[in-house]
């Protein structure tokens, strides 16, 4: 008769510990390829939104280029990051005052306990004073 | 030879009932976190090089363009189709025709007076339309927008042209 016997303890416990590792690795791996997508497709909506802004503040006319609460173009697109925010800030450089700087700004994740949002994109255009029409 | 038999223990159950529950949460989590993504944000179109290629052309094409005429070769301007009167490289006048009305299926015709001169189509796109936008200088825009299958806002692009001497 063939003699018969389980696994001793020690061996089931170092096969869970191994199978434990393998599994929590796994995981751990997937949700962070979770994350990386989600912050991908973030950023190509916030991107898109700060592309089409700029095309706007290209061809503003320089009188008329000063800071602005939200951005003028419809950030329609960035719905699946509500609630967001979108400011122009517009600053003239300190070497010369025939030049702006426009930066056009999206703040999105928010964080309800330190009331900020945990991401941001940033854009900066210069924009100068030709002295004449808008070249654009 | 009588085998002795015996069931597990209540304690052996509890165990082994909480560890597939832990399995379960996790993967129940998983699925969700999945799902809550999948409908939340849309398809990433823009990792995809021939969704790409129609939004660079179209905006290469809207920058070299002079007008936009209101029909062409039996086509006629309307969201799914763009026609686009341009200057090309090599100096001469072309007409360009997006046709955006199959699904799945973009189509960029290139005229030069009459003569259809290339075809260039893509395929596996999202649903494309087009639109315009305007600055308070009068300035118009092209606006191309694409939306997924679940109806998600995924391209939202505006192209001006440039100024032509």
């Amino acid at each position: 008769m063939r003699p018969q016997r389980g696994f001793s303890l020690p061996e089931v416990l170092v096969a869970l510990v191994i199978l434990a590792i393998v599994i929590t690795t796994t995981i751990a791996m997937f949700a962070r390829r979770q994350q990386y997508l989600r912050e991908s497709s973030e950023t190509i909506l916030v991107w898109q939104a700060i592309w089409n802004e700029a095309e706007i503040w290209r061809r503003v006319e320089w009188t008329d280029i000063k800071s602005q609460p939200a951005f003028s173009s419809d950030t329609s697109i960035l719905t699946p990051l509500n609630p967001f925010t979108t400011k122009v800030e517009v600053a003239s450089s300190s070497d010369d005052p025939n030049v702006k700087n426009v930066t056009l700004t999206v703040l999105w994740d928010y964080d309800e306990q330190n009331k900020s949002y945990r991401r941001n994109a940033h854009l900066s255009v210069l924009r100068s004073d030709t002295g004449g029409s808008n070249l654009w | 030879m009588v085998r002795r038999q015996r069931g597990f223990t209540l304690v052996e159950m509890l165990v082994t009932v909480a560890i597939f529950g832990v399995f379960v949460v996790i993967i129940g989590t998983l699925t969700y976190n999945m799902y809550y993504v999948q409908q939340k944000w849309p398809i990433n179109y823009m990792s995809h090089p021939e969704v790409g290629g129609v939004v660079a052309r179209v905006r290469r094409d809207v920058l070299d363009s002079l007008h936009y005429p209101g029909e062409f070769e039996g086509f006629l301007q309307t969201p799914k189709t763009l026609i686009i009167y341009v200057v090309g490289q090599d100096g001469y006048a072309k007409t360009i025709i997006y046709d955006f009305r199959r699904t799945g299926e973009v189509r960029r015709l290139e005229y030069k007076s009459k003569e259809l001169e290339s075809t260039w189509i893509g395929r596996a796109m999202p649903t494309f339309e087009v639109g315009d936008f305007e600055l308070d200088s009068g300035q118009v825009a092209v606006r191309l927008m694409a939306k997924d299958t679940g109806g998600k806002v995924a391209i939202d692009q505006i192209f001006f042209p440039r100024s032509h001497p």
